[in-house]
């Protein structure tokens, strides 16, 4: 059942498929290695932790948008599964993206007005 | 056994009822992950567990293991089945479809939802076609048993809303956090 969330968590989750598909747009990865690169590549605004990627990633796919891939690349080790975005995936980043910039920048318009003061 | 092969053995206790298939990708994502960091993730793995079944949903086998089960109560919920056994609670068994069919829409689906509710709703429908078209046909047996309007009405529209439930409460509850 949905749980009662504030909205913060409201805030991160809508910005969260838009933050892993554009991070995956730029280098397909795996798991562990999306943690630490997105935490990177957007400085420490997405520290995220297993219980939001793993069914993040298991419902991207499920809808079509990630595409998983196996690689063995460490003789020894086990294989990877690597995750790279659909045509379908780079369809709806480019539908989000197209949403989130006119959205961001009227709400930081707002916080310019606020910071004037 | 070692700390990773724990962490996964509580991971798989809250993928319960999850296809085996599902089971081992994820755990195998998740061993390939701890030896790339070599750090066991920091989410609870039952939580963690339960979250991928809620992105799965449950195997096949239980899928059709509630379709299959929802039929009996189907026939157990038909008011119709008073005309051979007197005394059972129908409503009871209604009662009891509605929640096999809750059950199967929250665990596998919309389309789980739906197919247990045809399954419920399916010996209620021949139910109400055989004592609305074939009266005659079922007095043959029984001294002028009758069906009242009002029952027919009622065993028809919940007949429908069955399905109807199972397949909106499928699409509305099963939402990840």
């Amino acid at each position: 059942m949905a749980r009662k969330v504030d909205a913060v968590t409201e805030l991160r989750r809508g910005a969260f498929e838009l933050a892993l598909l554009a991070y995956l747009n730029k280098e397909a990865n795996f798991g562990g290695a999306i943690i630490d690169g997105l935490e990177e590549a957007t400085a420490g605004g997405f520290t995220i932790t297993e219980g939001a990627l793993y069914p993040a990633l298991g419902r991207l796919e499920k809808k079509g948008y990630l595409k998983p891939e196996m690689r063995k690349e460490i003789e020894g080790r086990k294989a990877r599964k690597y995750y790279s975005l659909t045509s379908e995936g780079e369809e709806r980043l480019r539908e989000l993206k197209d949403a989130w910039i006119p959205l961001v920048e009227g709400i930081n318009t707002l916080f310019g007005d606020d910071n004037n003061e | 056994m070692n700390e990773i092969e724990i962490y996964l053995k509580k991971v798989r206790k809250g993928m319960r009822f999850v296809s085996g298939k599902n089971k081992r990708s994820f755990c195998g994502e998740l061993g390939a992950q701890f030896e790339h960091r070599g750090t066991l993730p920091q989410e609870n793995p039952v939580t963690l567990g339960k979250a991928m079944r809620q992105v799965y949903g449950i195997g096949m086998f239980y899928r059709i293991f509630l379709i299959v089960t929802a039929f009996p109560l189907g026939v157990l919920s038909t008011p119709m089945i008073e005309a051979w056994f007197p005394g059972v609670p129908v409503n009871f068994f209604l009662l009891l479809a509605l929640i096999w069919v809750f059950l199967a829409a929250y665990y596998g689906g919309r389309w789980s939802g739906l197919f247990t509710g045809f399954s419920a709703a399916v010996p209620r429908i021949i139910a109400l076609i055989l004592f609305t078209f074939g009266l005659d046909f079922i007095n043959k047996f029984f001294d002028s048993f009758e069906v009242s309007e009002g029952d027919i009405g009622l065993v028809l529209i919940t007949s429908i809303l069955l399905p109807i439930v199972g397949f909106f409460a499928g699409g509305r509850i099963r939402r990840p956090d």
